[in-house]
């Protein structure tokens, strides 16, 4: 185990399983979370600021000129990001933005716990 | 000490128990137990897994909407203590916790009033629409049935014969 994939095509088995969960939870390299992306887009319709604009960075893929807001990945060229908006990922991604954010608000509401409204104490 | 809610299931999150993930953006995220913290980890929305409280309730499975739940609040203003209210919430509270027990009870029983009559129809919908599933064996179905008469009745035969048999030799065991 732990060698590279020698192009035989996916491996399966429970050990490969708690590979790929350990992987894609690393919190190293976190993707974001679809939270996340919600604010960032909310944030850049109300400013007006293009939330996919970055400075040129050489550490980026594409210097950081090709960025896809839906999923907050940088890629290398145009092509790229146009083949990457054909695919079913970001498709899918831009499906689950649409609904509405999921929020500890919620989680509480569904628990049957509301936040208690109180006029200020200091008033202004 | 507050008990805080489960991100991810809505269930209680007791002192000592799940873990609390703050994000890079010093967010808060507690869980009840590595189940909820796996499901987050795999960027599930707990409104499409049926086993929250969040999927419960928007699916209209449990009480949602009711004065019960205008009792339990997050309240951060702290109340000076006084014993008699003390009593008289820790009261209200059984009082509360009994109606809402009822009314989520009624809720149950009424949602599955029509559940029985329901799956009935559903299985003879599935049967319609698969009707050359089963074709065959309705064609032959006088056959089918002929044979499980016969070997059911060969089984109680063979019991009969071998019962017969044990008592023929417990009797044997008592001559000698």
């Amino acid at each position: 185990m732990g060698t590279a994939l020698s192009g035989r095509g996916r491996r399966k088995g429970g050990r490969n399983k708690i590979k790929k969960y350990k992987r894609a939870t690393w919190l190293g390299r976190r993707a974001k979370d679809t939270d996340q992306i919600q604010d960032e887009i909310e944030k850049s319709e109300v400013t007006g600021v293009p939330a996919d604009k970055f400075e040129y960075d050489d550490e980026l893929p594409g210097g950081g000129q090709f960025f896809c807001v839906e999923t907050g990945k940088h890629f290398a060229d145009a092509k790229a990001l146009a083949d990457h908006k054909k695919s079913r990922y970001y498709k899918r991604r831009c499906k689950g933005l649409k609904e509405e954010k999921y929020t500890q608000a919620e989680a509480e509401k569904a628990a049957g716990m509301s936040k208690e409204i109180l006029p200020p104490a200091h008033a202004k | 000490m507050r008990i805080e809610k489960c991100y991810f299931c809505s269930s209680p999150c007791y002192p000592g128990h799940g873990i609390m993930f703050v994000r890079n953006d010093s967010k808060t995220f507690r869980f009840c137990r590595s189940k909820c913290h796996r499901n987050f980890n795999k960027k599930r929305n707990p409104r499409k897994v049926a086993w929250t409280k969040a999927y419960r309730k928007t699916r209209g499975k449990e009480l949602a909407v009711d004065s019960t739940f205008e009792f339990e609040k997050r309240r951060n203003r702290p109340t000076k203590y006084d014993r008699n209210l003390m009593g008289k919430t820790i009261m209200a509270m059984q009082r509360v916790q009994s109606i809402k027990e009822a009314r989520e009870g009624r809720f149950h029983a009424n949602r599955m009033k029509d559940a029985k009559a329901e799956k009935v129809k559903v299985a003879r919908v599935e049967i319609e629409k698969h009707a050359e599933v089963l074709a065959p064996a309705v064609a032959r179905r006088e056959e089918v049935m002929q044979n499980v008469l016969d070997s059911a009745r060969a089984r109680i035969a063979t019991r009969r014969v071998t019962k017969e048999r044990a008592v023929a030799r417990g009797s044997q065991n008592m001559e000698e």
